[in-house]
C-alpha cells in the first residue's frame, strides 16, 4: 500500500499515512480554500486502505492508531473530518481495532471539546493528550 | 487639506474610541481574508494571557469572514448582483472581544438569515451541540454550510448571536452580525 | 447592539466613495494582500491601464511608508500605537490614496518641510531630489520616508497634501494624501 504524505501549508494540515511504519497522522491547521478537493484524496486513500486490509486478511489482534493533532480546523473541515472518522469506524467494525489519539494545545479546551464531540459519534475509542 | 478629507481622522477616532484592533472595509476576497486571519493569529500569539480565549477569537473570526464571503458567493451563484462592500472589525473592551461583520443582503434573504440565528439562539448549550452534531454528520450537504458555521460560532462564543438588518432600499439591506466573546 | 460605529463607518466610507480601507497594524502580509486585491479589482473600476498601474505603484509606496513608520516606532520602543489607516477612494475620475498614522511630534517639521519642498518642484527637479536622496546615504537612512515621499510625488505627478493633528506632548496623527489624476499630468514640467 502506497503511503499518503501531503505537506502542510498555511491553510491545510499535514497528512502522513504510512502503513509500513504504522504511522497515521493529521496535523496542523485546516481551512482549505477548497475543502472537498483537499480531503477527497484522503478519504479515497482510507477506502483503498480498507480494501487492502480486507484483501490481506489483516488480523484482528493488530491495532491501527490514528493521531489527530490539529491547531485549528474550520466548520467546513469538521464535516470532512466526520466522514474520515466514520470511515475509520467502518474499518474498526469490519476489519480490525482502531484507536484515535486526539492531541490539543493545553489551553485549547475548545479543541478538546471538538474531539469529544467526534468521539460521541463513533464507536472508536479516543484517547486525549494535552500538549504544552 | 480640504474638509472633505477629515473623514480619515474621524474614522480613525471612531475606531480608536471603540478599541478596534483591526478593521477592513471593501470587497473581501480569499487573499484579504487570509491576510486578516494570519495577521490576527500572529498578534494573538504575542499576548500571553488567556490563550484559550484567543484561540476562540481566532476560530470565530475565521468562521465570520468565511460566512461573509459565502454570502456573496451564494448571491453570485444566483446570478444576482449586490454591492460587494463589506465591513469586518475586531475590537475589545475589558470584558469582551467583539467581532462585527457587515454586508449587503437581499431583502428576500433576510427571513432565512433571521430564522437561522433565532433558531440557534433559542437553544441551550446542549441543544446547540446536538444541532452541531446533526449538521456535521449530514452527508446530504456537501458544500460550505452556513448553518454549521453559525452553530459553531454560537458554541465557541457561548453567547447570544446578535444581528440587525438596516433597510437600504426596496431590494437590499445592510446586515450586521455581532459575536461577543468573554475575555476570561 | 454596540454596532453603531460600524454603521457610521459604513456611511462615511460610502459618502466618500471609498473603494477599500484597512485600519489596524500593517504587516507585510496585510500589505501584500491589499496590494494584490486592489491590483485585481482596479480593472473593474478603471479602464485606463496606465492609471491602474499608477495607482498600484503609488499604493505600494504609501503602504510601505506606513510600514516603515511603524517599524521605526517599534524599534525606538515608543509606545505609539503602530496602528494606521489606509483608504483608496474615487472622486469623479480621480483617485485619492490617503494614509493616517501616528508620528512623534519631533518628526512633524521634517515631514512638513520635505512635503512643502517637493510641492514647489517640477518633474525634473523632483527627479533630481530623488537622486540626491539616493546618493546621500545618511539622509536616506534617517528618513526612508523622505525617499518614499519623493517617489510617490514623482509617480503621482501631483501635489501632495498633509494634515497633522497633535494628540499630546509626544504624538501627532499624520494624514497624508496623494491624488492620481485620470487625465494628463497636472504638474507643469
Amino acid at each position: 500500500m502506497t503511503p499518503l504524505v501531503i505537506e502542510s501549508t498555511d491553510l491545510t494540515p499535514k497528512i502522513c499515512f504510512r502503513p509500513d511504519k504504522k504511522e497515521f497522522e493529521i496535523s496542523g491547521e485546516s481551512r482549505p480554500e477548497n475543502v472537498r478537493k483537499f480531503y477527497e484524496p484522503v478519504m479515497d486513500w482510507i477506502d483503498n486502505y480498507k480494501d487492502h486490509l480486507h484483501a490481506n486478511k489483516a488480523k484482528g489482534s493488530e491495532k491501527l492508531v490514528f493521531k489527530f493533532k490539529f491547531e485549528y480546523f474550520n466548520s467546513t473541515s469538521a464535516k470532512f473530518l466526520t466522514s474520515i472518522i466514520n470511515k475509520l469506524d467502518t474499518i474498526k467494525q469490519e476489519v480490525m481495532p482502531v484507536e484515535i489519539e486526539w492531541y490539543y494545545d493545553a489551553p485549547d479546551e475548545d479543541m478538546k471539546n471538538s474531539g469529544e464531540e467526534f468521539s460521541k459519534m463513533v464507536s472508536i475509542p479516543f484517547r486525549f493528550f494535552s500538549v504544552n | 487639506m480640504g474638509p472633505e478629507d477629515n473623514y480619515i481622522y474621524d474614522i480613525h477616532l471612531k475606531m480608536r474610541d471603540n478599541n478596534v484592533l483591526l478593521a477592513y472595509t471593501g470587497e473581501l476576497d480569499m487573499k484579504i481574508i487570509d491576510a486578516l486571519i494570519t495577521s490576527v493569529k500572529l498578534k494573538l500569539k504575542e499576548v500571553k494571557y488567556f490563550p484559550r480565549v484567543q484561540k476562540r477569537v481566532y476560530g470565530i473570526m475565521v468562521e465570520c469572514l468565511e460566512a461573509i464571503h459565502s454570502g456573496y458567493d451564494i448571491t453570485k451563484k444566483q446570478n444576482r448582483k449586490i454591492n460587494p462592500f463589506s465591513i469586518f472589525t475586531l475590537s475589545c473592551d475589558k470584558d469582551y472581544y467583539y467581532l462585527i461583520s457587515g454586508r449587503y443582503i437581499f431583502n428576500d434573504n433576510i427571513e432565512f438569515q433571521r430564522a437561522q440565528i433565532d433558531k440557534i439562539n433559542a437553544l441551550n448549550i446542549d441543544g446547540k451541540k446536538q444541532l452541531y452534531r446533526e449538521y456535521v454528520s449530514d452527508v446530504t450537504v456537501k458544500e460550505y454550510n452556513t448553518d454549521l458555521a453559525m452553530v459553531d460560532i454560537a458554541i465557541k462564543s457561548n453567547n447570544t448571536l446578535t444581528y440587525e438588518f438596516r433597510k437600504v432600499d426596496d431590494t437590499t439591506s445592510f446586515y450586521i452580525f455581532q459575536v461577543k466573546i468573554k475575555v476570561n | 447592539m454596540d454596532d453603531e460605529f460600524v454603521l457610521e463607518i459604513l456611511r462615511v466610507m460610502e459618502t466618500n466613495n471609498v473603494i477599500l480601507a484597512f485600519n489596524g497594524e500593517f504587516d507585510m502580509r496585510v500589505i501584500n494582500a491589499l496590494v494584490t486585491s486592489v491590483k485585481e479589482k482596479l480593472s473593474n473600476v478603471e479602464s485606463n491601464i496606465f492609471v491602474q498601474k499608477k495607482i498600484y505603484n503609488v499604493m505600494v509606496e504609501c503602504l510601505e511608508n506606513i510600514f516603515r513608520h511603524s517599524e521605526n516606532a517599534i524599534q525606538q520602543h515608543i509606545h505609539l500605537r503602530s496602528f494606521a489607516i489606509f483608504t483608496l477612494r474615487k472622486d469623479g475620475n480621480d483617485y485619492y490614496l490617503v494614509t493616517g498614522n501616528y508620528v512623534q511630534n519631533k518628526s512633524v517639521d521634517f515631514l512638513k518641510n520635505i512635503i512643502d519642498k517637493i510641492n514647489t518642484l517640477n518633474k525634473a527637479q523632483r527627479w533630481e531630489m530623488y537622486r540626491e536622496i539616493l546618493a546621500n546615504g545618511e539622509f536616506s537612512d534617517k528618513g526612508g520616508a523622505g525617499l518614499g515621499i519623493i517617489d510617490i510625488a514623482i509617480k503621482s505627478g501631483s501635489q501632495l497634501k498633509y494634515d497633522f493633528r497633535k494628540l499630546n506632548d509626544n504624538n501627532t496623527f499624520y494624514v497624508f494624501q496623494v491624488c492620481i489624476h485620470n487625465n494628463n499630468s497636472h504638474l507643469n514640467n
